[in-house]
């Protein structure tokens, strides 16, 4: 029962459950809601970090169960799959994780920002942020590992920088408001990340820093403004140019 | 005024000082000139003329003088005149070189023509360009003529107002120009249109300069005969007459002057007399010596023609025995000899001899066209190791050479086979058989193409032993591939490296061959399979061209036949046969060739079937239990042997009819041109062609038999049921235990027990890996009877209790497949060489004979078809369509089959060797023969119509069972949404997954030809998005090259523009705040869901990938160009369908595995 419960999707499950339910078989039917209960229990395995204790925790670093899972859903599952497919086919379902993940993470960091989460109940801790930062390496290493074997599929450069690009995402929330400032106006250009983003931050309380969004409003027009100011002296620049010629 | 005239003066004196120098100049070079050839003409008078009269030489002394000293005046042209007289009157002081009566005192010229010779001397010394004269012998052309008056008119050519030059305004040089531009327009005109005409007159003028040549050696001999005795004549009467002057003198007392008694002899009428007689006399001496010279040819003609033919050497130098017996019996025959009575014992002799001779010829000529001899010879190393014998293969060129080899092989490039050689030759094998030889590739890689004569399929004395993998078959492609496995395709081995350069390398012979320009490296159809007629043509040296083709490698020499001679032994087939033609035609038998091959071509064609089963048997035989034992595992080698022994069989009867053809043009030739053998035969241009008829019926009508007993299912399985339950389970594996061999299981049942147990303990030990008893119990095998048992042996006897038995296979109905191809080629090819000769020889009869023996005989390849379409595919179909629906409608059909532990595969292992779902195993295994047989069967026919639907319709039927399958898994899961998209979205996650390199990868590893899929990658849900999408969205090419689109130009910019694109449309799943995660509903599968899927995706896209290399063409795919067969494009899409399949079952699993992390 449990098998052919395993078979279907979780919507299956539970009509499956009621309609035991509905032939009186009770035991049957609990095993099965338990089984469905499991299924859902597995999805989304990387959005419960936000909700982590270990992003609070101010004695020590420790990395988030959700992401022990995830490891350990990527090891398990690449095992699995290429006990009955192909090596290529199995590394293929697996070859975007490596920029998902960190997509996953910078998601997290988002959600922190916020103040959604853990966060509600206690605020988020040095040892938090960097719990989050191992949990990237951690990742990686993982994921290296698990798709390493068909090295065509796992791009390591790309990879890289995706998960650099999340760590220094994390990496914004432990710096104090002068340093964010610093980073904001010389990283700005650079598209890295979105306005929306830094935004967030600089209006997120951390460890080391009380949230501030005049001043990034105050900077993003500071910034607006020598825009505008080096436009107008490239075009009369150029006009000048035009003139002579 | 006067300036102009001071001009005119100075002009004028510089005129007449450049035409001083002029003059001083070519009068200088005239003197030197002609002081040369003076000293040249005195060298040879003097070289000539030292013994003649001495006045002569005189006057030609005195004539150098005079020209000289008229050189040296011709310095100053007005003393032309004064010159000249004297000259004359040296001149005629002056005894010409040529004059023929010397003893008279004549001069060679007339006054006024040795004047007018002066004259002429002069004036082409001092008037005419010293360009023309030179040595007649440097001829110059009508060009340079042309150009050397142009040149002398431009010294004083100016230019007028006109502004033309003095030449363009020459009426006679622009005449002159144009017509050399006419005569070399006719000249290139007549080169090129009567190219061979010429050849043929250039060949014609050879022969008229060697003719001339020996002319003139004839008239020099006679020269110097008449000098010399001259010389004898004039000593003895000088000596006489000196005698007779002395006793004069003593009588008078006055010495005799000094040359007067040569002045006597020169004068004396009786000396012309005595040498009159003299030469008589000489002309009877040699008329003398000529005839015993002949008579000692006819003499000592037996004698040499024994030592030639057996001498102690063991070589029959056949040719070199019968040029020496036609020399003798011409002379024998020849008017002055045949008179003679005494000879007549020689003549019977000799006739004795050519009795011999023609004996051995018809032998010789037998064991050409059966491929008994002029086989070349096969190289032997030793290698240990089949990773050494690849690489042997692959770069042959770097292979040893041995030193017997090095010192004649200057016209082989290189050796090309590495194999060990084992001889099955007649009955006298001898002992030390089994010991493999040192031979030699064919010496003669004859550019004369030669289809059926591979480096690798052997002819009739050479065997590959164990070596199966330098075998045909080592050509065999993937297994999985069923339309791979018939390694016998010519066309294929036609690509093969070894044979290209074998085809390459050249010998006297194949330069010779040039001329017909068969070697342009072009297609199959364009190469000639005849000698070219220039080569024929030519006439063969008997002695020397005997010696290039003679095989003195092979130690192991061939029977002895006629009264102990061993027969002659050859490397070079084409060669061989013009000697052999030849030496016929000279000794007047080849008319009766006909009618002597005409008695034994059938007895032949049988014995050479009769070497291929031995050869086959014992190479079965030779087989260890473990390599029976790994072959018994591969379903793809089941009948490699089978083809092998077939494939063996088509290439002896293609080169015997290869040969047979070759004789044919040789003898048509002969016969065409000898006007003295031609009265024997009544049509030479037909000659020989009843014997290639009997021959090629006898091949089909073998062929055919050795087809109905590989196709005859029911007696056939009834018959090796038999043998096989007759045997005891322990004899089966032996080697006599197929009722092949019994007289020698007699022999060892007489020897009782012992030697049984003997027999097995070494049989034991031998499985043991013993290596001692292993060598004893080879050397055991009685192959020196192999033969012989074979003898009586139909090939259907051998086929049900030999060849099936010994393979482990039975007869099917469906191996009519396997051979046609191999059948269709052979019958194309010998139609093609027959036509080709009877173009070459001009025969009439072919046409009319070619219908009448269709109309008699059934040919193989026609009953390969029948049996194909009344049998073969009706049960194709039927068992096709059948066992893929009990496949499909399996339980567990579609289920990931149970594998072994990941950890036991390699990690690199290619995806195209993992197993599939059942279903889809069932569903390739049933097409397998479907799709070879689409290659087999000529395209656009009937039968490969119908094949090409059945195989559409089993597709077809395939798909639409698995489709449900596929939405079974995906249908209302978050992935197969997000992927299918709604609205806008609308297949946009699925083009931009395509666009992926990984996606690509994936692709390529399933052997995919991304060039061909474009429009494929993106999947067609993709491809409708495509048509909504702006440009910049617009799906990237598989062959596009990477960053030339809106992607980015380096590798993560274009990861990140992709990733953000996928982003856009995952965004609502990355969003992880808890009110939203709550908000979404989420539908993921299970693990094992997922494991199905990604099995199902495999199996669906390597079925796609093997179905479609299926429908390649494999000979444009070994050139490097991919093409479908003809007339399969809705099969194709079927796959296509299939393939799309398995692309999106692909993309799902990635999108759910990134939803489920």
């Amino acid at each position: 029962m449990l098998k052919s419960c395993c078979n279907c999707k979780p919507g299956c499950a539970l009509s499956l459950v009621f309609s035991l339910l509905r032939k009186e078989c009770f035991i049957e039917s609990y095993l099965t809601l338990s089984s469905s209960l499991l299924i859902f229990a597995r999805i989304r395995r990387m959005a419960p970090v936000a909700q982590s204790t270990a992003l609070c925790a101010k004695d020590a670093v420790r990395i988030p169960t959700a992401v022990n899972n995830v490891s350990e859903y990527i090891t398990g599952t690449m095992d699995y799959l290429r006990e009955s497919t192909s090596n290529a086919m199995a590394a293929y379902a697996f070859s975007n994780a490596g920029q998902y993940i960190p997509a996953c993470l910078m998601s997290t960091v988002r959600v922190i920002a916020v103040g959604e989460g853990i966060i509600e109940r206690a605020p988020l801790t040095m040892n938090g942020i960097e719990c989050l930062d191992r949990s990237a390496a951690v990742l990686y290493k993982d994921l290296k590992a698990a798709i390493g074997f068909q090295s065509h599929f796992f791009d390591i450069e790309v990879t890289a920088v995706a998960f650099e690009q999340a760590a220094t995402f994390t990496a914004l929330m432990e710096m104090s408001i002068e340093e964010l400032a610093e980073y904001y106006t010389t990283h700005s250009q650079s598209e890295e990340f979105s306005d929306d983003d830094f935004e967030l931050m600089f209006r997120m309380d951390g460890p080391r820093r009380v949230g501030d969004d005049r001043q990034f409003k105050k900077l993003k027009n500071v910034i607006k403004k020598r825009k505008k100011e080096k436009e107008e002296k490239k075009e009369a620049a150029d006009l000048a140019a035009a003139g002579i010629t | 005024m006067p300036k102009k005239k001071k001009k005119d003066k100075d002009k004028q004196k510089k005129k007449d000082a450049k035409a001083k120098a002029k003059a001083d100049k070519e009068a200088a070079k005239a003197e030197k000139k002609k002081e040369e050839k003076k000293k040249d003409k005195h060298d040879k008078k003097k070289d000539k003329h030292d013994d003649k009269d001495p006045k002569s030489a005189e006057g030609a002394a005195a004539a150098a003088a005079a020209a000289a000293d008229s050189a040296t005046k011709a310095k100053n042209p007005i003393d032309a005149k004064k010159v000249r007289k004297e000259l004359q009157e040296k001149q005629q002081q002056y005894v010409s070189p040529f004059s023929d009566d010397l003893d008279e005192g004549q001069f060679g010229f007339g006054d006024d023509q040795a004047a007018d010779l002066a004259d002429l001397e002069h004036m082409l010394n001092v008037e005419v360009d010293e360009d023309f004269f030179a040595e007649p012998r440097y001829f110059h052309t009508l060009r340079r003529v042309i150009n050397v008056l142009g040149i002398q008119l431009n010294d004083d050519a100016y230019d007028d107002q006109s502004g033309k030059s003095l030449l363009e305004r020459n009426p006679a040089y622009q005449n002159l120009q144009k017509q050399a531009s006419v005569v070399e327009s006719a000249i290139e005109h007549m080169s090129r249109v009567y190219c061979n005409a010429l050849n043929r007159s250039v060949i014609q003028v050879g022969r008229i300069a060697r003719e001339f040549d020996d002319a003139i050696g004839k008239v020099e001999g006679l020269r110097r005969q008449l000098r010399v005795i001259q010389e004898t004549i004039g000593a003895r009467h000088r000596a006489a007459n000196k005698e007779k002057l002395d006793k004069e003198g003593e009588t008078s007392g006055d010495a005799p002057e000094e040359g007067q008694g040569d002045m006597i002899v020169a004068s004396t009428p009786s000396a012309h007399m005595s040498l009159r007689e003299l030469w008589m006399k000489k002309l009877e001496s040699e008329a003398l010596l000529s005839l015993i010279a002949k008579i000692n040819i006819v003499r000592e003609a037996p004698g040499r023609f024994d030592n030639l033919t057996a001498g102690e050497h063991k070589n029959c130098r056949i040719g070199a025995a019968t040029l020496c017996l036609t020399e003798a019996l011409n002379t024998m025959f020849s008017d002055d000899v045949s008179q003679v009575d005494a000879l007549s014992q020689i003549l019977e002799n000799l006739m004795t001899r050519k009795g011999i001779a023609a004996s051995i010829l018809w032998e010789t000529l037998e064991d050409i066209l059966y491929l008994r001899t002029a086989n070349g010879s096969v190289l032997d190393f030793e290698v240990s190791d089949t990773s050494t014998q690849q690489q042997l293969l692959q770069d042959p060129l770097k292979q040893p050479i041995d030193k017997k080899q090095e010192k004649r092989s200057s016209a082989v490039e290189s050796p090309l086979v590495v194999q060990k050689a084992v001889h099955f030759d007649g009955e006298s094998v001898a002992e030390d058989q089994e010991k493999v030889e040192q031979e030699k590739l064919p010496m003669v890689a004859r550019r004369i193409y030669n289809p059926f004569h591979k480096n690798y399929v052997l002819l009739c004395v050479e065997d590959t032993g164990d070596r199966d993998d330098l075998s045909v078959d080592s050509q065999a492609s993937e297994s999985s591939d069923g339309s791979n496995k018939d390694e016998l395709d010519y066309q294929e081995n036609e690509n093969d490296e070894n044979t290209r350069r074998m085809k390459r390398s050249l010998s006297a012979e194949s330069m010779a061959s040039d001329e017909g320009g068969d070697g342009d490296g072009q297609g199959r159809r364009e190469r000639k399979m005849m000698i070219p007629m220039s080569v024929v043509k030519t006439e063969v040296d008997l002695v020397a061209d005997e010696m290039r083709c003679y095989d003195f490698e092979t130690t192991q020499l061939s029977k002895q036949s006629v009264q102990q001679r061993y027969l002659p032994r050859y490397t070079d087939p084409v060669l061989s046969l013009r000697l052999v033609t030849d030496c016929l035609a000279r000794i007047g038998q080849l008319p009766l060739a006909e009618s002597i091959l005409l008695k034994n071509v059938e007895a032949e064609i049988k014995s050479v079937i009769q070497k291929e089963q031995a050869r086959t048997f014992y190479r079965l035989d030779r087989r260890k239990p473990s390599q029976r034992m790994r072959m018994r595992g591969k379903a793809a080698d089941e009948l490699k042997d089978l083809r092998r022994h077939f494939m063996a069989i088509l290439s002896s009867f293609g080169c015997i009819m290869m040969r047979l053809s070759h004789f044919a043009e040789l003898s048509r030739t002969i016969l065409t041109t000898d006007e003295e053998l031609s009265e024997h035969v009544r049509y030479p241009s037909n000659f020989l062609r009843p014997v290639l008829d009997k021959a090629y019926s006898c091949m089909q009508s073998e062929i055919k038999d050795f087809l109905r007993a590989c196709l005859q299912e029911h007696i056939s399985s009834a018959k090796v049921a038999q043998a096989a339950t007759s045997a005891e389970p322990k004899q089966k594996t032996k080697i006599f235990s197929f009722g092949v061999l019994e007289t020698d299981n007699e022999e060892q049942g007489k020897k009782g027990e012992s030697g049984d147990s003997k027999q097995d303990r070494k049989h034991d030990s031998k499985q043991e890996g013993d290596p001692e008893v292993q060598k004893d119990d080879d050397e055991d095998l009685p192959k020196e009877n192999t033969l012989a048992r074979f003898k009586e042996m139909p090939v259907s006897t051998f086929v049900f209790s030999v060849l099936f038995p010994m393979t482990e296979t039975t007869p099917q109905v469906q191996h009519a497949l396997v051979f046609r191809r191999s059948i269709d080629l052979f019958t194309d090819i010998t139609k093609t060489q027959q036509e080709e000769l009877a173009q070459l020889t001009e025969e009439t009869s072919i046409p009319a004979l070619a219908r009448r023996r269709s109309e008699r005989h059934e040919m193989a390849i026609e009953f390969l078809d029948k049996a194909i379409e009344d049998t073969v595919l009706p049960k194709l179909q039927t068992q096709g369509v059948n066992n893929t629906i009990i496949m499909t409608e399996m339980q567990d059909a579609f289920e990931p089959p149970a594998e072994a532990n990941v950890y036991a595969r390699a990690d690199k292992i290619q995806p195209l060797d993992v197993a599939m779902v059942h279903a889809c195993e069932g569903m390739l295994a049933e097409t397998e023969q479907l799709f070879m047989a689409i290659h087999r069967l000529p395209p656009g026919g009937s039968m490969y119509t119908q094949l090409v639907q059945i195989l559409e319709f089993l597709i077809t039927t395939f798909n639409s069972i698995a489709q449900p399958k596929v939405d079974e898994i995906c249908v209302d899961t978050t992935a197969d949404e997000l992927l299918e998209g709604y609205g806008d979205d609308k297949g946009k996650l699925s083009v931009a997954l395509g666009k992926r390199d990984a996606f690509k990868m994936l692709l390529n590893a399933y052997e995919f030809d991304l060039d061909l899929m474009d429009d494929e990658i993106g999947t067609k849900v993709g491809a409708d998005a495509n048509g909504k999408d702006d440009d910049n969205n617009s799906p990237e090419k598989g062959s596009k090259p990477k960053g030339d689109d809106d992607l980015g130009k380096n590798k993560i910019e274009r990861f990140g523009a992709t990733m953000k694109q996928e982003m856009e449309l995952l965004k609502e799943y990355l969003d992880f705040l808890p009110f939203h995660q709550e908000s979404l509903d989420y539908d993921l599968i299970a693990d094992y869901e997922l494991k199905q899927a990604t099995c199902l995706a495999h199996s669906l896209l390597k079925v796609a990938s093997i179905m479609e290399g299926r429908l390649k063409s494999r000979a444009k795919a070994a050139r490097g160009t991919t093409r479908l067969l003809e007339n399969t494009k809705q099969l194709h899409d079927t796959i296509k369908t299939l393939k799309s399949m398995g692309m999106k079952m692909a993309k799902f699993c990635h999108v759910e595995v990134l939803l489920q992390l």
